[in-house]
């Protein structure tokens, strides 16, 4: 297994909130702004990664029939620790992230790769994957959260851009423009990843009948 | 908050799916027909209501006595999940009607922001004072999930005859009808009580 | 299977690896929490309490202090003009924690807008403080510091039913209402000024504010009181409206417009009634208004308020000075007013008119309230003592009414104020096993009921221990002053039937006129002890002892003069009735002393109604 494809998978092949569509409660809650999209992405990816890292550690101890409680009680205590450390140290986003921080626990995404892939892969290709996941799910919602807050108010992390009064969509900002943004940030995507995949199909068709002509 | 207030917002201002976005997983998965999401809907309600007749107790009289509120997460979610396992196998057991109509649909609802959000929004007890209005929230609460995962899954049946560009089909066409369905729901929100 | 089995069983294994993970797990947690710990109550809690109006934090001023608790931050909004606060009261009762309250003040309106709880004293939420609470605290202006003080509790009021929570939540409120008050507003609490100024007149003596007895008098407003550190000393402040005042040269002059003076009193209540000390408040020129100007004797019921000093009138040529003299005239009322309960404690054991004794006895099981002398219409003369026992354990602490007969050192009748039987209270014993244990025991000693067990209710002892300590407390005070409350009568019916011992008392011990208290007696002689009610002008109660041996009377002797002025019963009329035949026929022919009839009545009736008595 090569880093490349565990990068890859995470980050564009199957990216958990584009293509195969997880951990989509976050999504549309948090992505108003970017800089708690940006927030919670971290958060995710620090889970991610610690309880990857430890259930893979773990995976020839647990038995199969506890698997899941498990896996529930390691990522809680990881969730949980990733709450106090944002309560303490960045006050701020632990008031607008509420309480989807506890969420991050019932997050299929993490769940899923502990199932799929920490419990059957070595740490260091576990740790990565929690990583890759992780960057992949932190970029797909900061690049929605930007969206969403420079057509409703004009700024992107805060930094003002323009001058809301002039232009802004706010209906981008309500609960609706959540669901039609993240629709069309799946359709986009689709559109340009199957593009993509065409194309270097495509290419491999023209190659593998080249050698074998050859 | 008093029983109009609870019902209001359980269904429609506070809609956990529409609103506050608690519930999506299911609610974009299992909406293809209405027999499924009544199914889903009915399974969401039901632990929603044990949920909080449970959860609320345990952090009210034992957790926030002891001051082991940092300890919610992972005894809500094993509560949760061992509730949904015991639920499981009772109803297969005792009420097989009932099982066949949901529960199939329970191993999913575990691990649901539905239900765990269910659970930390009624750890409030400035506004939930007692188990009663705890309960009265979760049901109205997931009766609400259930109508609003109903109402998709009779728009999406619609839908599947439509004929889409094939990358709105599926997610993207849902979402854009849900955004739809959201935007009628926030209408209830200038209501007051 | 076998236990190596069963430790190698996947069932086994799948249980303790999870018991493991949890353990660990939450180890980790408990571990991180304390350091991770966020102080409750940060800026982002003010965030969403008003809409669209976010605060920064202000200083908060270091000077304020408050007795119901202390307030952690400050803040000012940036948009608009609103205080935000938050402040964690005292805890009130047997609440475990303290409430952390932030509420957010309208500047505009003065009245609380927003409030939220930040953590909570409750040991079940069902005692939480509800919206409802939270509203009445919002409709109050806040003028002063004291804008949340009076608030009532119970039904109707603040939280029926979790008096405790409301009361620690109610704290944290006061605080800031306290807080605002005082640095937004400017209002100071008067009170604090005057207490700095109690303090200062004597070394070692502080004042606190408590609270105003209930007494009302015409041009007098009383406004605080204050109740001391040193024992029966009390001040209170007033608001005394002059008329008129005196001329150097003695004449009343009516003052053209009446003027207010606010004037603070001193009260020592605790041997003779003194004015110690006088302030007079409002603005003044001269520096002091001393006591030392006044003298006036003031004879209400037996005791006096003096004011010591020298006389004259003349020393009241100005509104301030007339004024102190009208409080200080006033001070014994005052004073007596905090009284009031006491006396109306006592007339639910006894219909006697009673006159308050000063005891010194100090107990270490509660507090002496109040003891109080008077002649009751069944007992005679009695003694109702009040105390406060301290509860032992759980339950609350218990106020006894104990009336003590003067003539026999016994208990006659008792009550509790409150009532003790309601839930809170470990069960209660009963009135018969109440009354069995403690009526009629001998309080002339302190021990005399230290080995009661009957009024002890098995496996639920609080309550009966704290009404045994409250009885103990009945006897320390009254076989301390023994001398003084006790008539003596055993001494004196020792003196006329030696080795006389008690005997039962018949049913109908009661007459028209008399009452057979006791009977005593010994081989031959049997001594009376009988209570003659009061006849006109001899209202005190006269209780006399008779011995009768053979049919005839030996002996008469008194125990309690019924005159209050004028002629006494002597030995010599008492002596008449030596060798009369004990029977109606026999005493109607002794001789009744002219010039005192009216104690001669009453002992007549007494001497009558014990042959009589002795007779059935």
């Amino acid at each position: 297994m090569k880093i490349k494809d565990i990068a890859l998978d995470g980050v564009v092949r199957q990216n958990p909130t584009l293509r195969l569509v997880l951990g989509t409660c976050p999504t549309l809650a948090v992505t108003t702004v970017a800089f708690d999209s940006f927030g919670m992405g971290l958060a995710v990816t620090f889970v991610l990664i610690c309880s990857n890292i430890i259930i893979s550690l773990l995976r020839n101890i647990i038995p199969d029939q506890v698997r899941i409680p498990a896996f529930i009680m390691i990522i809680a205590t990881f969730v949980t620790i990733v709450e106090m450390v944002i309560k303490k140290f960045v006050p701020d986003l632990y008031a607008s992230l509420g309480n989807f921080l506890a969420l991050i626990v019932v997050n299929c995404i993490i769940l899923g790769r502990a199932e799929g892939f920490a419990s059957k892969n070595p740490v260091g290709y576990s740790a990565l994957d929690g990583l890759f996941m992780g960057i992949g799910f932190t970029l797909a919602l900061t690049i929605m959260g930007s969206f969403r807050e420079i057509l409703s108010k004009g700024s992107i992390f805060g930094l003002q851009i323009w001058d809301a009064s002039k232009f802004s969509i706010s209906f981008f900002g309500t609960s609706a423009g959540a669901f039609l943004t993240y629709g069309l940030f799946i359709a986009v995507f689709t559109v340009c990843y199957n593009a993509v995949e065409n194309k270097s199909r495509h290419k491999l068709g023209v190659d593998v009948s080249v050698k074998e002509e050859a | 908050m008093d029983i109009i207030g609870i019902i209001i917002a359980g269904l429609f201002s506070q809609n956990f799916v529409l609103v506050q976005f608690l519930g999506i997983c299911p609610f974009l998965g299992v909406s293809k027909k209405i027999d499924n999401a009544v199914g889903m809907g009915l399974a969401v309600t039901f632990v929603m209501v044990i949920t909080c007749l449970v959860t609320y107790p345990l952090f009210q009289y034992v957790l926030v006595p002891l001051g082991l509120e940092y300890l919610q997460i992972i005894v809500f979610i094993l509560v949760i999940a061992s509730l949904v396992q015991m639920l499981e196998m009772i109803l297969k057991k005792f009420i097989p009607g009932l099982y066949s109509a949901m529960g199939i649909y329970l191993p999913l609802v575990t691990t649901n922001c539905a239900i765990m959000g269910v659970a930390k929004i009624v750890t409030d007890a400035t506004v939930y004072t007692n188990i009663g209005t705890a309960v009265m929230y979760g049901l109205f609460a997931g009766l609400g999930f259930t109508l609003a995962i109903v109402l998709l899954a009779g728009l999406r049946e619609k839908l599947d005859k439509l004929d889409l560009p094939k990358p709105l089909k599926g997610f993207p066409i849902t979402l854009i009808v849900a955004c739809f369905m959201a935007m009628a729901f926030s209408v209830f929100s200038l209501i007051k009580f | 299977m076998s236990a190596k089995q069963f430790f190698t069983s996947s069932s086994f294994k799948s249980i303790a690896v999870l018991l493991v993970i949890a353990i660990v797990c939450v180890a980790l947690l408990s571990i991180l929490n304390p350091l991770l710990y966020v102080e409750v109550g940060g800026m982002t809690d003010f965030d969403g309490i008003i809409d669209g109006v976010s605060f920064a934090q202000a200083e908060v001023n270091p000077e304020f202090t408050s007795a119901n608790g202390t307030l952690t931050t400050a803040a000012k909004s940036t948009t608009g003009n609103y205080f935000g606060y938050i402040a964690t009261g005292n805890k009130a009762g047997d609440k475990p924690n303290a409430y952390t309250v932030l509420a957010v003040i309208n500047g505009d309106t003065k009245k609380v807008e927003g409030v939220k709880i930040l953590s909570e004293g409750a040991t079940s939420s069902s005692y939480n403080v509800t919206e409802e609470v939270i509203n009445m605290y919002k409709e109050i202006e806040i003028a002063d510091p004291t804008a949340f003080d009076g608030l009532q509790f119970g039904a109707g009021g603040v939280m029926a039913g979790a008096t405790q929570s409301a009361k620690t939540f109610q704290n944290a409120m006061m605080v800031i209402a306290q807080y605002y008050a005082t640095y937004e507003l400017g209002a100071v609490d008067p009170s604090l000024e005057i207490i700095e100024k109690l303090n200062a007149l004597e070394e070692g003596v502080t004042y606190e504010k408590g609270e105003v007895y209930d007494y009302t008098a015409e041009g007098i407003e009383v406004l605080y009181h204050f109740n001391s550190s040193a024992e029966g000393k009390i001040a209170y402040v007033a608001d005394v409206t002059v008329t008129s005042v005196y001329d150097t040269a003695g004449k009343e002059v009516e003052l053209s417009e009446s003027k207010t003076v606010r004037v603070a009193v001193v009260y020592d209540e605790s041997d003779g009634y003194e004015i110690v000390n006088v302030i007079v408040l409002s603005e003044y020129t001269e520096d002091t208004v001393t006591v030392a100007e006044y003298v006036e004797s003031r004879i209400a019921g037996k005791s006096e308020t003096i004011i010591k000093g020298t006389t004259t009138k003349k020393q009241t040529n100005t509104a301030e000075k007339a004024a102190v003299r009208l409080l200080a005239l006033d001070s014994f009322e005052y004073s007596q007013a905090g009284t009031g309960k006491y006396f109306d404690m006592l007339a639910t054991v006894s219909d006697a008119t009673f006159t308050q004794v000063k005891v010194t006895t100090q107990s270490t099981l509660g507090t002496i309230n109040f003891v109080a002398t008077g002649s009751d219409s069944q007992h005679g003369p009695v003694v109702g003592v009040i105390v406060t026992a301290t509860s032992v354990g759980a339950n609350p602490n218990i106020t006894l009414i104990a009336l003590v007969s003067t003539v026999t050192d016994q208990v006659v009748a008792f009550a509790f104020n409150g009532d003790i039987t309601t839930s809170g209270y470990s069960p209660c014993p009963t009135q018969e096993q109440l009354e069995g244990a403690y009526l009629n025991v001998n309080v002339s000693t302190a021990t005399a009921f230290d080995d009661i067990t009957d009024g002890i209710v098995s496996g639920a002892t609080n309550t009966s221990d704290t009404i045994k300590n409250a009885f103990k407390m009945v006897a320390q005070v009254y076989s301390e002053n023994l001398e003084t409350l006790s008539l003596g009568a055993s001494a004196i019916v020792e003196e006329i039937a030696a080795g006389a011992t008690a005997t039962e008392l018949k049913e109908n011990n009661a007459g028209e006129n008399a009452v057979v208290l006791s009977v005593y007696a010994n081989a031959d002689t049997t001594v009376y002890v009988v209570y003659g009610k009061p006849q006109g002008i001899a209202s005190n109660a006269g209780v006399f002892a008779v011995a009768v041996k053979g049919g005839k009377i030996t002996a008469v002797k008194m125990i309690s003069d019924p005159s209050s002025g004028g002629y006494a019963l002597s030995q010599d009329t008492l002596d008449k009735y030596v060798n009369a035949d004990f029977t109606e026929s026999g005493l109607a022919t002794s001789n009744v002393q002219t010039g005192t009839t009216f104690s001669s009545n009453v002992l007549h009736n007494a001497l009558l109604w014990a042959a009589t008595y002795a007779n059935a």
